[in-house]
């Protein structure tokens, strides 16, 4: 039998870290679609501006400035424990991956918490127009987003002290946080339309 | 690169990736399985099957109309009809389909052991067969939609259609929608990161190239669908708005999201269909394409493009004029790549030495009513002409022409072309024959008519007319062509049942093309290569020499593949892919459960959640790995800084 | 690496080649269609003409340096070769042709706006 030629690949990394990474491909693939969505919500909102005289509709109040300010503050500060976060788990670092992925899942509850009274603050209602019911949407899709985000990071908090500990799962670590942020840039798009477009637009 | 002979015989090596790569026996191996061959065929056939009951239900709407004032079926069942064929063949078969002959073919045509995210993959099938079998029991319990396949409001809004009918319509995009974007997911993955060696972007066989394009499509059309019908639902079950112009809806907004999607729709289907030409073409005319730069060309411009034509079907809607124009203006340019692409198949066939068996025949098929299709499409492109002939059967006929013209004689073709390597048989070549002639001369009799009914005034949708209307005669015509279409297919399911198990066996490349996926037996063993190939060309069986080299140093006692850059495939890192795993078929039932209850119960939402999550839990935790970990070079570097800095501090 | 003329293109070059084309023309379409409802009401298009005009030249801008990049990777590298130069000259010559295209396409997208009013219904 001829011999073959060969490429020897048994001393390559058996994992790898940001676009190398197939898990990177999943998070900037779900991150596409989801933005695809938001962006199309988003040009929903000023389709149906566009189409009556007055936004929001007379006797509507826009949502309350404070809780949604409020809450930008909270997910805008949670990006620094984030970015350690992110950062630990590029260095293998067990304990900063522990540590900061706790503070960043502790700013994701307080959010969560204060989004409950944006929720009572909005000052429309889905079921009374078509600006309450955008409204609800986009919220409710970025609440979605948060709430299976956090549940992503409460999983992968518990691998980190129950293990398996390896390689693979740094990586994990590391796109959370990238999708982590894209949560947070969502939020921004969101809420300058719905708190600030109102007002200012 | 040393020369080295194996240090295992191939029959060890055989043997020992057999067993790490095969499925589990049985019933629960079939449940289990994360190999993309076994989830492709069973993809390829549950989307076939969708296709025909689809085509059932066009044969007793051509029974209907084949005279006047016909009462073989009412007008109810009749709108119910012709909404679930239009819905099971654009949901249901068409994306379904060459999503699933991807997932097939691309991993062995870029040369690897797999797809990417292998559980996904199956989650992927689960979730759409689900959704198919959701809407076709509704349809048997008299609870099908019946708003047309675009459920247009305020007709499919609360007010106009009660009941759960469009509920289930609404819920079944939601089902599919989420299948065709894990699916793109993979295969987008597949392709930038599993290449062979050597298999840089520009050797990169434009058939995978489409279906790179394709899936980028679905990135970006299927979220539209997916918001458009989760606000019709919310519209129809807890009193949004969003559609509803007396609270500041509006139904053209509809309209805008569904097209938005629905355009780019009917590309995602057409693209991989010319990449099944791009493929079959240069096998049967043995030599290379002409003009490969070009096609890609074509491709990524007809993508873009596709994205700016929407408007174009919702000329008749009372937009601006200056605004319509835009889109005519879009809607004649993508003639241009469509232009380029024929050019070039035309130039490959010219100066090539055609056989013509019948995935070639397909594909000359293909050219005639693809491009006629193309033609009417350039005629409704004109907003002045498409006000006249709007929702009349000149519309029906023209994308009959080109979705089965651009798609379904390809698909023919590919189904021909790649059977040996799905099954390890041949299909009869003069049963092929047969089917071809059958489905070509049928479909232009059934559809060509339709063509005159349109500009003599028939509207689409009518479960009958009148004899006075003088549309007798071709509707007649057209329900014969029908059944002739039908004898077709039927002509080709007996080839398959015939020869699936008894046909004459195939040859790894009974063909003598040039891609990778002929480079393996037929059909592949579970792990698809016995060594990851290297690519010397294009189309690299024709150009490789002897040696040509192959990868070693991935173990084969666990599923490890190599993963490559993405332009220019060099060898990068090793990654290991999973078991057999029940937890996506969990978790597709408990979406089921979700997207089902929630048609009937908001509520759904919060509590079918639950299940989803701890079934995506179990699929995602880890069991952690045999082989040896090494951390990629940077990360051993800071260690090892680390460790340095350590020691230092210490000292 | 030899020296300048033998570089490969640098890697924003081609994908910025590749991609402002379609994405202008798409962009164009977009905007335009949304400006039509302003135009109206302000009774005047200019800034129609004004966003085609932008996108068309940055289309053939970067069109010109794929142009650029592909004539001088055409002298460099084989057209099918697996080597980065090869595939750069790939990527040169796609984002050359389809700026051609896109500006093609955005200038058809720009007619309406000299032919019709934007109030025309």
């Amino acid at each position: 039998m001829t011999p073959r030629r060969t490429i020897d690949v048994s001393r390559l990394p058996t994992y790898a870290f940001g676009h190398h990474a197939l898990t990177w491909w999943a998070t900037w693939s779900m991150i596409l679609m989801e933005g695809t969505m938001l962006v199309i919500l988003l040009i929903s909102y000023f389709f149906l501006r566009t189409a009556v005289p007055e936004w929001p509709p007379a006797h509507t109040l826009p949502p309350n400035l404070f809780w949604g300010t409020l809450n930008t503050a909270i997910i805008l500060a949670s990006v620094f424990p984030n970015q350690l976060a992110k950062k630990a788990a590029e260095s293998l670092d067990v304990k900063g991956v522990r540590l900061w992925m706790i503070v960043t899942l502790l700013f994701g509850v307080a959010f969560a918490v204060v989004r409950i009274f944006e929720f009572k603050n909005l000052n429309c209602h889905w079921q009374q127009n078509a600006y309450g019911s955008i409204v609800w949407f986009n919220m409710g899709f970025h609440t979605a987003h948060v709430l299976t985000d956090m549940v992503d990071t409460v999983v992968l908090i518990v691998l980190m002290f129950v293990g398996p500990i390896e390689g693979p799962r740094f990586v994990d670590v590391s796109e959370n946080s990238i999708y982590w942020n894209f949560v947070v840039v969502i939020w921004l798009l969101i809420y300058s339309v719905i708190y600030l477009a109102p007002r200012f637009l | 690169m040393t020369p080295e002979t194996a240090t295992k015989t191939d029959d060890a090596l055989h043997r020992e990736l057999e067993k790490t790569w095969g499925d589990k026996p049985g019933i629960w191996g079939s449940l289990t399985s994360v190999n993309h061959k076994t989830i492709g065929k069973r993809f390829i056939v549950t989307a076939f099957c969708f296709f025909v009951f689809a085509g059932i239900l066009a044969v007793l709407m051509r029974i209907q109309l084949a005279r006047p004032e016909n009462h073989f079926i009412g007008a109810d069942l009749y709108n119910q009809i012709f909404t679930m064929h239009g819905t099971t063949m654009m949901f249901l078969f068409a994306v379904p389909i060459m999503e699933a002959i991807a997932v097939f073919l691309v991993p062995l045509i870029v040369g690897t052991r797999s797809i990417a995210f292998p559980r996904l993959n199956a989650f992927g099938y689960w979730i759409f067969l689900f959704g198919g079998i959701m809407i076709f029991v509704a349809f048997i319990l008299n609870v099908g939609p019946d708003a047309g396949w675009f459920a247009y409001v305020p007709l499919a809004g609360p007010q106009y259609a009660p009941g759960k009918r469009v509920d289930f319509w609404a819920q079944l995009i939601t089902f599919t929608e989420v299948s065709a974007l894990v699916v793109a997911t993979e295969l987008i993955t597949t392709i930038f990161k599993l290449r062979a060696p050597g298999m840089s972007l520009n050797r990169i066989p434009v058939y995978v190239w489409s279906i790179l394009v394709m899936a980028f499509m679905v990135f970006f059309a299927m979220p539209t669908i997916a918001l458009a019908s989760t606000s019709l639902i919310l519209d129809r079950l807890v009193s949004t708005h969003f559609f509803n112009p007396a609270e500041g809806g509006d139904p053209i907004l509809w309209q805008h999201l569904f097209w938005f999607f629905g355009h780019p729709e009917v590309y995602i289907i057409f693209i991989p269909a010319t990449g099944f030409v791009s493929a079959i073409i240069p096998t049967f005319v043995r030599r290379p394409i002409f003009g490969y730069t070009a096609l890609v060309l074509s491709l990524i411009s007809t993508a873009f493009i596709g994205f700016g034509l929407w408007v174009h079907h919702m000329f008749a809607a009372g937009l601006p004029k200056m605004g319509q124009s835009f889109f005519t203006a879009a809607t004649l340019m993508i003639v241009i790549p469509s232009g380029v692409q024929i050019f070039c198949w035309i130039a490959t066939i010219w100066s090539g030495r055609p056989i013509f068996k019948t995935p070639f025949l397909f594909s000359l098929g293909f050219f005639f009513v693809f491009i006629m299709g193309g033609l009417t499409g350039v005629m409704l492109a004109s907003w002045p002409l498409d006000l006249q002939l709007h929702d009349t059967y000149f519309v029906v006929a023209h994308f009959h022409y080109v979705l089965i013209g651009g798609a379904v004689f390809p698909l023919f073709g590919a189904l021909h072309y790649w059977f040996p390597k799905f099954t390890g048989h041949m299909l009869s070549e003069s049963l092929g024959k047969v089917t071809f002639w059958l489905m070509f001369i049928g479909f232009n009799l059934a559809f060509f008519p339709m063509h005159i009914l349109g500009l003599i005034g028939m509207p689409r949708r009518v479960y009958t007319f009148q004899a006075m209307n003088g549309w007798a005669g071709l509707n007649l015509l057209a329900t014969i062509g029908g059944v002739v279409l039908t004898l077709g297919v039927l002509v080709f399911i007996i080839n398959f049942f015939i020869n699936r198990k008894r046909g004459e066996l195939a040859a790894e490349n009974p063909w003598g093309a040039s891609t990778l996926e002929w480079a393996t037996s037929s059909p592949p063993p579970s792990y698809n290569f016995l060594h990851i190939p290297t690519v010397a060309g294009r189309d690299t069986l024709w150009v490789q020499p002897e040696d040509q080299p192959v990868v070693v140093g991935i173990r084969s006692d666990v599923r490890q593949v190599l993963i490559t850059k993405m332009l220019d495939a060099e060898p990068e890192h090793i990654d290991q892919f999973p078991e057999p795993t029940i937890w996506p078929l969990l978790a597709a039932l408990s979406a089921t459960g979700l997207f089902i209850g929630s048609i009937f119960n908001p509520w759904a939402v919060v509590w079918g959640s639950i299940p989803v999550t701890v079934s995506l839990i179990a699929w995602f935790w880890p069991k952690g790995r045999k082989a040896e970990e090494r951390p990629p070079k940077e990360v051993q570097q800071n260690l090892g800084e680390q460790k340095l800095n350590a020691q230092e501090e210490a000292a | 690496m030899k020296g300048n003329m033998s570089r490969s293109a640098t890697l924003s070059e081609l994908w910025a080649g590749v991609l402002i084309g379609p994405v202008a023309a798409l962009t164009q379409l977009e905007i335009n269609y949304a400006l039509v409802l302003w135009a109206c009401s302000h009774s005047r298009s200019w800034p129609l003409h004004l966003v085609s005009l932008l996108l068309l030249g940055f289309t053939v801008f970067a069109g010109f340096l794929a142009y650029k990049n592909w004539r001088r990777l055409a002298d460099l590298a084989a057209e099918d070769s697996g080597d980065t130069l090869s595939r750069s000259r790939f990527m040169a010559a796609v984002g050359t042709l389809i700026s051609a295209y896109m500006a093609l396409v955005i200038a058809a997208q720009w007619v309406p706006v000299f032919i019709y009013g934007p109030c025309q219904r």
